[in-house]
């Protein structure tokens, strides 16, 4: 078993050296521990490593080693070595076989190239950087935990059910617990927990424009890709939300659909304004 | 004589200026009806067609001439799929939904069909959500809220309303109500498409488009089975109207400046244009009835009621009283512009629905509603019209009617 288990980490190793070798200026996988004996892919083994480390890893996915694949690929390898103690970085050409696992976990084989995505611990994408990026857009990449948490729900295709109080009890958003526990909803919705004290959550929170020294708990409801579409107070009930929710499932132009002069329908106005407030059917 | 008597002798009197009058007012009423009528379903034509594009923005490549909506995407040129992605990854506000597509001819059966490769958003959807922290402040949206998960299955045929399904398996495909007609395909069943096997998961609803001839299969099966690579004939936008206003056009053509982009507001406007012009025209008769007709029924009054001073005098001296008077011209007002109103309804009826057609390449159907439109107008204009020289008539003096004989 030891000797199997061996040639398991050198067969790693050496695929690992040749991905590093395969572009003359590719990124070598930074802060890599030992990879795990048995995982499909070298950057599959680096993000489990990252994961587990508690760190984000940037992937520059790459196609052909033409000018703008080396240009972008100079940016990310100083960006991401500078933030080294946060972050790994991998290099991957989707055409290499060894890389399909992590091309096809992703979906980026017919993505605009280069392409570089950061993962954060949790395996939500929390960027992705098609064609050009600067060292700016990579370190914004680096969100807190309420945010990659968040968006990891979205990327699952869930409603996030976001609470922020300073203090959480048991009997705190019992209409939101409640619903989670619901199975018409279980699937599709997941709460997110925020303590507004935490000043890594501050930046968040505002974006959300949530007042993050207020006493009083609030649930903000996040639907994919990201939109904020309800705010409830901490006491809702789940009737309260249910309602709500049943609401924003409709749309004054299901589909988008806009004339050229903003009707639905002769005489019908559609989306008053361009902010279009959700109504029945 | 009662009064139902004397106003039946008193409308066919003048016969000649009777029937001027009568036609004038069944002239009138005809053309604002037909125009009416056509306007109406010109209109709801128009609504429809936006309903069944549901796009209102398609991204294409540079050399392609959009003439035909509809068929838009059927050419030999492509665009790289990328720029699916690439919209899908970008910070664009009020792209609502968007769905690549790859069209490639199919000989089944020795006829001709449209293969449409169309890409489900589970293939492009979580990419939307990789725009980082900032998409939490990005606006709400104007279509439909995503709310996660579906309890219950897709309905697939929702792909002919919508532009875009949720899931589609390699192996699967949906067929228009056309060729499945003509094939005699039914639901359930399979299908051999350039050799390879494809289960129908729905036969779509009929549109009136050129979807019904088309079959839908995943893109990448296409792309595979036609020996493409990663490119799309077309790229639809499901665009909000207001970003659409605010520039999306400009912004999309930013992100790919090497593909044309254009809105259905630019293939519909002609029509909208024209309905638009058809509804003033038709304020315009209206008015013309109004102050024209009204000024022809006044003055054939005034002359009726001039030329028959003596028999209204003699009348009020056997005891008519003055508001006989009035009623009977008024009653003959009434009559004319109601005889005027319903000849006009069906008559600018009939020519909707036999002209309309041809001219507005719309079917057209009667509006009973607009009788009531027609008789309003008609009874309303010749009552009003009438009631000066009416009043006169109901004023005047016996004595001084017979002094003039």
């Amino acid at each position: 078993m030891k000797r199997r288990n061996l040639q398991v980490q050198v067969t790693v190793a050496l695929t690992m050296a040749a991905i590093g070798f395969a572009a003359p200026t590719s990124v070598q996988a930074q802060q890599f521990t030992s990879a795990k004996a048995g995982s499909a892919s070298p950057a599959v083994t680096a993000m489990e490593t990252a994961s587990s480390q508690g760190k984000y890893l940037f992937v520059y996915f790459w196609k052909q080693n033409d000018q703008p694949t080396q240009s972008m690929q100079g940016i990310f390898q100083e960006a991401t070595g500078r933030m080294a103690d946060e972050a790994d970085a991998i290099s991957v050409q989707i055409t290499d076989p060894s890389n399909a696992a992590i091309v096809k976990q992703f979906g980026v084989s017919r993505a605009p190239m280069p392409l570089a995505l950061a993962i954060a611990p949790n395996g939500a994408v929390t960027a992705g950087l098609p064609v050009s990026f600067s060292e700016q857009q990579l370190r914004e990449a680096i969100v807190s935990h309420g945010t990659a948490a968040c968006l990891k729900a979205m990327q699952d295709r869930k409603t996030v059910l976001l609470c922020v109080k300073h203090r959480t009890g048991p009997n705190a958003f019992q209409g939101a617990q409640e619903l989670t526990l619901d199975k018409r909803f279980a699937a599709s919705t997941q709460i997110v927990e925020v303590d507004p004290a935490d000043s890594a959550e501050r930046k968040f929170l505002q974006s959300l424009e949530i007042d993050s020294t207020s006493e009083n708990g609030v649930m903000v409801v996040l639907t994919p890709p990201g939109q904020r579409v309800a705010t409830f107070a901490e006491h809702a009930t789940k009737a309260q939300i249910v309602e709500r929710l049943t609401e924003l499932s409709s749309a004054c132009c299901p589909g988008g659909q806009c004339g050229p002069d903003g009707t639905c329908a002769p005489g019908q106005e559609c989306c008053p304004g361009g902010n279009c407030p959700p109504a029945k059917k | 004589m009662n009064l139902q008597e004397l106003v039946w002798r008193e409308l066919f009197e003048r016969k000649s200026q009777m029937i001027t009058i009568f036609v004038g007012i069944l002239l009138g009423i005809t053309t604002v009806i037909a125009i009416k009528n056509i306007t109406y379903y010109s209109e709801m034509a128009v609504a429809r067609e936006m309903d069944s594009l549901g796009a209102n923005v398609l991204v294409l490549p540079k050399s392609v001439t959009l003439e035909d909506y509809y068929s838009a995407d059927m050419h030999n040129e492509t665009i790289p799929e990328e720029y699916a992605l690439r919209l899908t990854m970008s910070s664009l506000a009020g792209v609502d939904n968007l769905s690549p597509k790859l069209c490639v001819p199919v000989e089944l059966e020795g006829r001709e069909f449209t293969l449409t490769g169309i890409l489900p958003k589970s293939e492009f959807q979580a990419k939307a959500a990789w725009g980082g922290a900032g998409i939490f402040s990005r606006p709400i949206g104007c279509g439909a809220i995503d709310m996660g998960a579906p309890a219950e299955p897709e309905d697939k045929k929702t792909l002919v309303r919508n532009r875009v399904i949720d899931d589609l398996e390699a192996d699967q495909t949906l067929i228009g109500a056309d060729t499945a007609a003509a094939l005699g395909i039914e639901e359930g069943q399979s299908l051999e498409l350039m050799g390879k096997q494809f289960s129908v998961v729905a036969v779509l609803p009929e549109t009136g488009t050129v979807d019904d001839s088309r079959i839908f299969a995943h893109l990448h099966t296409v792309q595979d089975m036609s020996n493409r690579e990663a490119v799309v004939s077309c790229i639809e936008i499901v665009g909000c109207c207001k970003e659409i206003s605010a520039g999306l056009v400009d912004n999309v053509n930013k992100l790919l400046p090497d593909a044309k982009v254009v809105t259905v507001t630019q293939v519909v406007a002609t029509q909208t244009k024209i309905n638009g012009m058809m509804a003033q025209l038709s304020m315009i008769f209206v008015a013309i009835i109004v102050v024209i007709g009204g000024a022809g029924i006044a003055n054939f009054m005034f002359a009726n009621v001039y030329e028959r001073r003596h028999e209204i005098g003699t009348l009020m001296s056997l005891g008519a009283e003055s508001n006989l008077i009035l009623r009977i011209f008024l009653l003959k007002a009434l009559l004319l512009g109601f005889a005027g109103g319903v000849g006009g309804f069906v008559l600018g009826t009939t020519l909707a629905v036999t002209l309309g057609p041809r001219l507005a390449n719309v079917p057209v159907l009667p509006m009973p509603v607009l009788a009531l439109w027609a008789i309003g107008i008609s009874v309303g204009t010749t009552l009003l019209a009438s009631y000066f020289p009416a009043r006169n008539a109901a004023r005047l003096d016996p004595v001084t009617s017979f002094k003039e004989v």
